[in-house]
């Protein structure tokens, strides 16, 4: 068995942090290393204990909102291994995207609202772990089910794209997809392939493709035209 | 006292008229001896009260008191009749005194001053004439004696073989009124009346009217009675006419003040209402300019130290020579200071017109300037308390809500399958409710969006999932301070939940955010049943909305129709 996912928790709220602790000792493959009140304790802790992810709350002090954010892309220069997820109460596009924006590698932007899910939690901490994009859920399917916000390029992308699209941005591989739409693997493959075409994502970029596709998401539900 | 001795006077006259002994119209003279009396002392109190440095309304009510004494004419007593007809001379030369010096009864003009040589040198003249005339024979035809008249206890002119008959009496008498009366007095009115400006003519009226056309038909009359040999049918209509116009004298004066009293009330009103209308108080002194039609008006607001106009330039210490300053005060405190060119100073109305004019738009002015930048920190305080209500939302109760919903779905988790039969699903799902309903408050209260990525942004965040669709157009509009953004904000936002409340059967609403000339101007509009703005009174909400806007210095406006949708545009001044 590899070794446990060494997480650390930063949130004002000592009744999240003391939840959070509750909900992630349950977890085999998760230690939580650290709990922090304020980003500068988290960056503080990380240097003393070396975690392979980060739960922070957006909002919280010193830098009020945005704090979360601040701190992942801090990390991106200082720790690029490291994967950050960032808890937020503000189901907005924008703020995903500021997390996204210059690199979405190991990132991931959830809803507090849906944090209880345990095993939607230990996913994402998971792929985030390994490098992977993850955009909460919910807000993903609000995004989806928002017709009239979506900009030309997601339009030429057929329904069952669009979802797998949406599946990719919750984080989720082609193998989770393939068994949620009841598909084969094969067959998502080729949906996939398809959407990188269609979005204009080159062979070149096979690394960060599906990240890139997954801002391209968030970017379309942008343009409120 | 005046008005005792007037009334004193005037019952004299009219005893004078039921007295005497023969005369020549004894019905006109009981009308109009009172009348001559009585007016100019009326009028002459009017002018003393309203203008009491200018001395025409000292000389009016002389003009008065001389008529009653010139009613002793009609007494057929020599000497008393002889102090009646000097009265009565004495009263040409103050009526053309009263019209050369109006209004102020000082002469300011070299013509003037020329003109009041020429009426003393006829009133000699005519003095040294009056030993002259065996009888004492009234130049009035009120007084009119024909073969009856007193004989003049101060004719001495048979001691020098000099006897002056009533022809000649007369034709010396038209030809001296003429020369040093009625021309120079004329040149004068023509003088003023072509340096008067368009305001200054307009209050001339009433006395161009009457005085002014004394005294040619003064001269008219005369020559008109010589050559008719006496003949009444000829010389009649022209002597009524200058009667009528002597009478109408002291009327044109009393005119002459009231109106000058209208216009510069009119003044004041136009002032009021063109000043306020104006918040900018640098278009005042254009304003002021052209209602007093003095083009080189200057004004200085809140002087402080040395008085800066609102163009700019420093006014110095003291008025050029031919202006003067008029200080506008509140109490102890300076308002504002005008300089004019000295046009107003024979106008002390329109002068006060213009100070409380100004005074009062300023004041005006203030009290908006405060109005606005109390609603405005109303305003601004309502939107830190929303704005503290929705953070606190987040941070405690939904804080409180998202650790409840961790530890309930832990509890569930270590229940087994059989946790779900206790309704703790069902509290989850009521949890979720509950975080959904305080997630949609603390948006409502302040959208964390606006103050990061402005109005547009905003405004998308919270119709994302609005039954009706919103389409929000506001790319790219510039950002604006705190205050612009959330009024801007909170009255799109109300126009788009009026849309949803009372436009049942609209399908769609677009808001439009752009930029135009650096404001920022707002559309808001739908395709549903619209209303008939005149039958519907503005509710609450409207009001509401444009509080907000002009908080800020902007405004609102809706139009509807019924069946046509409901349009609200509002516009920032910043």
């Amino acid at each position: 068995m590899s070794p446990p996912i060494r997480v650390a928790v930063a949130d004002d709220s000592l009744l999240i942090r003391s939840a959070l602790r509750e909900l992630l000792g349950t977890v085999d493959d998760v230690l939580l290393v650290a709990e922090c009140a304020d980003g500068d304790e988290l960056l503080a802790a990380i240097g003393r204990t070396a975690p392979d992810v980060v739960i922070t709350d957006i909002r919280m002090p010193p830098g009020g909102d945005g704090e979360g954010i601040r701190i992942a892309n801090l990390l991106r220069e200082s720790s690029p291994s490291i994967g950050v997820i960032v808890l937020s109460q503000y189901e907005e596009p924008s703020f995903g995207r500021e997390l996204l924006a210059k690199e979405a590698a190991g990132r991931g932007y959830l809803l507090k609202a849906g944090v209880h899910e345990r095993d939607q939690l230990t996913a994402a901490i998971r792929v985030v772990a390994s490098g992977g994009t993850v955009i909460d859920p919910s807000m993903v399917r609000r995004l989806l089910a928002d017709e009239t916000r979506r900009d030309d390029r997601l339009a030429d992308l057929t329904p069952r794209e669009l979802e797998v699209l949406a599946m990719m941005a919750e984080g989720r591989s082609n193998a989770t997809i393939a068994h949620a739409l009841v598909l084969t693997k094969r067959a998502i493959e080729k949906h996939i392939g398809s959407i990188f075409s269609k979005l204009g994502l080159t062979e070149e970029e096979i690394v960060s493709r599906r990240v890139a596709a997954v801002l391209l998401f968030l970017e379309g539900t942008r343009q409120g035209r | 006292m005046v008005i005792g001795l007037t009334a004193l006077l005037a019952a004299t006259s009219v005893a004078l008229v039921l007295t005497a002994p023969v005369i020549a119209f004894p019905e006109l003279n009981l009308l109009a001896r009172p009348f001559l009396v009585a007016m100019p002392a009326i009028a002459g109190l009017v002018w003393w009260r309203r203008r009491p440095d200018s001395r025409t309304g000292p000389l009016l009510i002389l003009l008065g008191w001389l008529s009653a004494v010139a009613t002793l004419q009609l007494t057929r007593d020599g000497t008393l009749a002889q102090v009646g007809l000097l009265a009565d001379v004495l009263m040409l030369t103050i009526q053309a005194l009263l019209v050369v010096s109006y209004p102020s009864g000082r002469l300011r003009t070299d013509l003037e001053r020329v003109a009041v040589a020429a009426l003393v040198a006829g009133l000699a003249i005519g003095l040294v004439r009056t030993p002259f005339a065996p009888v004492v024979r009234p130049i009035d035809f009120l007084s009119a004696c024909a073969d009856a008249c007193p004989p003049n206890p101060l004719f001495i002119g048979d001691r020098f073989g000099i006897t002056v008959g009533p022809a000649p009496y007369h034709a010396l008498m038209v030809a001296g009124y003429a020369l040093f009366v009625a021309i120079p007095v004329l040149l004068v009115c023509r003088a003023r009346w072509r340096s008067a400006n368009r305001r200054e003519r307009a209050a001339l009226w009433p006395l161009v009217l009457t005085a002014y056309l004394l005294f040619p038909a003064r001269i008219l009359a005369g020559v008109v009675v010589l050559a008719s040999g006496g003949d009444t049918e000829t010389f009649l209509p022209i002597a009524g006419l200058s009667f009528a116009l002597r009478l109408l004298f002291p009327v044109g004066f009393l005119l002459a003040i009231l109106r000058a009293e209208l216009l510069a009330n009119r003044a004041v009103a136009d002032l009021v209402a063109r000043l306020s209308a104006g918040d900018d108080r640098s278009t005042w002194a254009g304003t002021i300019a052209d209602v007093i039609d003095d083009p080189t008006v200057r004004v200085a607001f809140r002087p402080a130290g040395e008085l800066i106009d609102t163009t700019g330039r420093p006014m110095g210490q003291v008025a050029g020579p031919g202006r003067v300053r008029l200080a506008v005060d509140d109490g102890d405190r300076r308002i504002a200071v005008i300089e004019i060119s000295d046009t107003l100073r024979d106008d002390p109305e329109l002068r006060a017109a213009v100070i409380s004019a100004t005074r009062i738009a300023a004041e005006t002015a203030e009290l908006v300037d405060d109005v606005r930048a109390s609603r405005s920190r109303l305003v601004g305080a309502a939107d830190a308390e929303r704005e503290r209500l929705g953070r606190d939302l987040h941070d405690s109760a939904q804080q409180r809500l998202v650790a409840l919903r961790i530890h309930l779905s832990l509890a569930r988790g270590r229940l087994g399958p059989s946790g779900d039969d206790a309704g703790l699903a069902d509290l989850d799902r009521d949890l979720g409710e509950a975080l959904e309903e305080i997630r949609s408050i603390a948006l409502g209260l302040y959208p964390s969006l606006l103050a990061r990525d402005g109005i547009g942004p905003a405004l998308r965040s919270v119709t994302r999932g609005w039954q009706l669709p919103v389409q929000v157009v506001a790319d790219p509009v510039a950002r604006r301070p705190e205050e612009v953004e959330a009024a801007v904000y909170f009255v799109c936002l109300e126009a788009l939940q009026n849309v949803v409340k009372h436009a049942g059967n609209a399908t769609h609403a677009v808001v439009t955010l752009a930029d135009r000339d650096g404001a920022l101007e707002l559309f808001v509009g739908d395709d549903g049943a619209g209303f008939d703005p005149d039958a519907v009174a503005p509710g609450a909400g409207f009001n509401h909305m444009r509080d907000r806007m002009a908080a800020i210095g902007g405004g609102l406006r809706i139009d509807a129709a019924p069946g046509q949708g409901t349009r609200v545009r509002g516009w920032t001044t910043s």
